[in-house]
């Protein structure tokens, strides 16, 4: 189940991707990092992910506006938004504009798989039915 | 002239009782902040053990929270002991500037290091700091010629995962995080670690922090503990050897046959038959470890800074594997504040030299985290704090002649130990808890701990243990109370700031528990 998907990791920070990618590999999704908000809104106009993890706090582009920029490219996108404790209201914003869950700062990459993988059983159950 | 009025430079009784509770009011605030930074420490220490993504909000957090920490004991120490630490100020406020020069450049150049140099402060405090880092950063860096040679897909890692068998699955706590292979080795006893294989997988019931664990930790490939905690020392220990362990692991003795070949996955507590080569390639590509972040090797840096200039001892011979984690850092953090205010309250300026010429007479020092003169036992002292410690615990729960403890029992009257030794005395002992250590004490009144215990609902084994510790805690010339869980409340009805009266009921309970009356009767009260 969930094999072959493929995820956007977008943070500023680079710890985030640099342990993100690995564990998320391990799962066996193709995961694709970016620390800038441009090139990664970039990469989205490029090719559709299944899911998009995004820091809601960045210096160019925050997570809202890749959100929406995602929703404007894809429906089927799961977006996943990562916040500091500072941020938890922006992350309700972002739920309330169609985020698929937020996880709060600091994290384990586990916790993080565990909300990917639901993600990845809802896209496939939508992929079925389609 | 009494103990009391000398530690505290008092001169004419009139005057002394009003004051005594005043200072110990604020050695309880003191107290409180030994036990913030006690939580910065397992807060650091679960989030490092279970594998967090430490990013830079919460290292800004944690640095900030660490000066706070800072500037109260400053305040607290001036008051106990009026200018003793004044000139800490102007090291915190310089030290808190260059910080933040440094996290606001993101922590991102590994090369970055604090230069702040104390030429004057007060004669009490750090002489300078920043030497240290360029070492942590060059360890901290992949080296040079290691890119990655080889690569594996996602696709090709889970098809991998699933062919292979796990013998063990979501089980045990992540003490230190990371993958590592090796043929199972069984240690039931410590005679077992001598001879324990290079490159092997640890595996056993129980695990103590003892010395010959500390010299066996590095050619350990990996540890897998039955019966352990993630806050155990062992966990502190095997993070600063960056072994990968799993503690608490159910049944893993009987499940892991002696001489099979295991990969261990700390990091998603998993083993798994055989060499998991993909896996392991997997991690070596892209998994790293701590010390390859430069996140990690800067905040390590970061916190040495705040902790090591603002106290006198800045325990010179810690190794650097000792700093090189962050639990490990903000414990130095926690030591050498309480050897500052062990050495405000004491007349001793510089160092802390056992035993001091300055000293009181009719008092003698005896430092816990040394070993005595002419001490049989070989002192750990290459391993650092937590060998040390270990040593102290195996001295005097083991009892064995030689070690600190017959050394302390030599000495004529006051055993003044760090809060940090005494909390890990009495942590020997299972199930007990410390409600409240003050570093106070003298020929008549010693070092006073009021702490608690359920062993009633231990084994009989635990509940020896604790005897030997707290007859070991008597001999001591320790004021050291033993109660039931369920009437553990009684320490903190102890009315604040009432020395005497504390004292009196203090040393009755030692009088009963000497007796072996027990506390309950008191607590019946």
């Amino acid at each position: 189940m969930a094999q072959s998907l493929e995820v956007l990791v977008l943070d500023d920070e680079p710890i985030v991707g640099k342990r993100l990618k690995p564990a998320l590999e391990k799962d066996g999704y193709v995961v694709e990092v970016f620390e800038d908000g441009r090139s990664a809104l970039a990469r989205l106009g490029e090719k559709e992910f299944d899911i998009v993890v995004t820091d809601v706090r960045m210096d160019e582009v925050d997570g809202i506006q890749v959100l929406e920029a995602v929703q404007r490219m894809s429906t089927r996108t799961k977006v996943i938004i990562i916040t500091g404790y500072a941020t938890v209201e922006l992350a309700r914003e972002a739920l309330a504009k169609g985020a698929f869950d937020f996880i709060a700062k600091p994290f384990k990459p586990q916790d993080l798989r565990a909300v990917i993988e639901k993600a990845a059983r809802e896209l496939l159950a939508g992929h079925g039915r389609g | 002239m009494s103990f009391w009025q000398r530690l505290f430079s008092l001169p004419r009784p009139p005057r002394a009782e009003p004051l005594l509770k005043l200072r110990l009011t604020r050695l309880r605030r003191l107290n409180r902040c030994y036990r913030e930074f006690l939580g910065l420490f397992v807060d650091a220490a679960e989030k490092q053990g279970e594998g967090f993504i430490l990013d830079r909000q919460y290292i800004v957090s944690l640095v900030e929270r660490a000066f706070r920490l800072g500037y109260q004991i400053v305040f607290h120490a001036n008051v106990l002991r009026p200018g003793i630490a004044l000139g800490s100020y102007a090291v915190l406020d310089r030290l808190k500037a260059a910080t933040r020069d440094l996290l606001a450049g993101k922590l991102s150049p590994p090369e970055a290091r604090l230069t702040v140099s104390i030429a004057e402060n007060g004669g009490s405090l750090g002489e300078r700091v920043g030497e240290r880092g360029a070492g942590q950063a060059e360890q901290g860096n992949r080296p040079a010629g290691t890119a990655p040679l080889l690569e594996i897909s996602p696709s090709q890692l889970r098809e991998a995962r699933r062919r292979r068998v796990r013998l063990i699955e979501n089980e045990g706590h992540v003490a230190s995080p990371g993958i590592a292979f090796g043929r199972v080795s069984m240690v039931k006893s410590e005679a077992d670690l001598p001879a324990f294989p290079e490159h092997g997988v640890l595996v056993a019931p129980r695990l103590e922090p003892t010395a010959a664990l500390l010299r066996t930790l590095p050619r350990v490939a990996a540890v897998l503990v039955e019966e352990a905690r993630p806050m155990d020392r062992l966990a502190v220990l095997a993070r600063s050897f960056r072994v990968p362990t799993l503690l608490g692991v159910p049944g893993a003795t009987r499940r892991l046959p002696p001489g099979e070949l295991v990969t261990v996955d700390a990091t998603d507590t998993v083993v798994y038959s055989g060499v998991f080569e993909e896996l392991i390639l997997h991690h070596h590509l892209h998994g790293g470890s701590r010390r390859e972040e430069s996140e990690y090797t800067l905040l390590n840096g970061v916190l040495w800074e705040v902790g090591s200039p603002l106290f006198t001892t800045a325990l010179p011979d810690t190794p650097s594997e000792d700093r090189q984690t962050l639990c490990g850092i903000v414990q130095s953090v926690y030591t050498t504040t309480l050897w500052q205010i062990v050495a405000g309250l004491l007349p001793i300026r510089e160092g802390i030299p056992f035993p001091s010429p300055g000293f009181p007479e009719g008092i003698r020092m005896v430092d816990l985290s040394a070993p005595p003169p002419g001490a049989k036992r070989e002192a750990p002292d290459a391993f650092g704090r937590p060998g040390r410690s270990a040593w102290v615990l195996a001295g005097l729960v083991d009892g064995e002649e030689g070690g600190t403890a017959s050394a302390a029992r030599d000495a004529r009257g006051l055993l003044c130990a760090s809060d940090e030794s005494v909390t890990a005395l009495l942590s020997a002992g299972d199930r007990v808890v410390v409600l409240e250590a003050v570093a106070i004490g003298g020929a008549e009144g010693n070092h006073a701990m009021v702490c608690a215990s359920d062993a009633a609902g231990g084994s009989s084994e635990k509940a020896e243990s604790l005897d030997r510790l707290y007859a070991e805690a008597l001999r001591l010339g320790l004021v050291a109370v033993r109660a039931a869980r369920t009437v553990a409340a009684w320490g903190e009805r102890i009315p604040p700031g009432s020395v005497r009266e504390t004292l009196t009921r203090l040393g009755e309970l030692a009088r009963q528990t000497a007796l072996g009356t027990g506390a309950a009767r008191w607590a019946a009260e």
